[in-house]
């Protein structure tokens, strides 16, 4: 069985599709994925486009961490974690985590792990821009509209 | 002693930095350096940070070296919600 670990940042648009197509492996009759996309609000205020900011190093190392410590877990075949940076539209991809295994249960829980994973984890910050002028870095202490 | 600190996310954002050279004094530890270089904007803001030393993180009472490149970053909000 494939235990590639496909696991990188992105400037450029994700293609769920594409992706998937990456993880065919004939050990592996399962295939989960999640596909997170840009909403068009936040806690009930419009948004009206956001920036991914990443420490592109570490957050390498912990996509990579990540997708090791799933494969301890589960017998898994190959699986990608991939995350945008820069400016992102509404609608866009932000992130995909898509993984191959044996049988179901082993990819639904693992593709869940992935991403509460990679969100809790990896050093990626959402900067949010809202369609009353206002932005907030999401998490920051105190975090809170300000005005541009 | 000079360690280079490098500022992401809204703490870059908040002291207009992207990196500093800061003079400490020797046998500092990460999170004092961290309090050094923001504790001005409010004790919450050092105790949010994770560190990374050498693009390793590291708890906050490593002690630091000449040279060294210490990250400061904030509480993480990729994905998406």
């Amino acid at each position: 069985m494939d235990a590639t670990n496909h696991c990188f940042l992105s400037s450029a648009v994700l293609d769920p599709a594409a992706l998937e197509a990456t993880l065919k492996d004939a050990d592996c009759g399962a295939l989960a994925v999640f596909v997170g996309r840009v909403r068009r609000e936040h806690q009930g205020r419009p948004v009206v486009r956001l920036d991914y900011e990443a420490h592109g190093t570490l957050a390498l190392k912990e996509l990579h961490r990540v997708a090791q410590d799933a494969r301890r877990r589960w017998s898994l075949g190959p699986l990608v974690l991939a995350h945008r940076v820069g400016r992102l539209d509404i609608g866009d991809v932000a992130v995909v985590t898509a993984v191959a295994s044996p049988h179901r249960d082993e990819a639904f829980a693992a593709c869940r792990f992935l991403i509460d994973e990679v969100k809790a984890r990896v050093p990626v910050w959402k900067h949010e821009f809202y369609a009353d002028a206002t932005e907030a870095w999401i998490g920051a202490p105190g975090w809170e509209r300000r005005t541009v | 002693m000079k360690v280079q600190a490098a500022y992401f996310g809204a703490l870059r954002a908040r002291l207009g930095l992207d990196e500093q050279c800061l003079t400490l004094a020797a046998g500092i530890s990460a999170e004092q350096a961290a309090e050094a270089a923001c504790g001005h904007l409010g004790p919450e803001w050092p105790a949010a940070l994770r560190l990374a030393v050498n693009d390793e993180f590291v708890p906050g009472h490593t002690i630091l070296r000449e040279g060294d490149r210490l990250a400061l970053l904030p509480p993480v909000s990729g994905g998406s919600l």
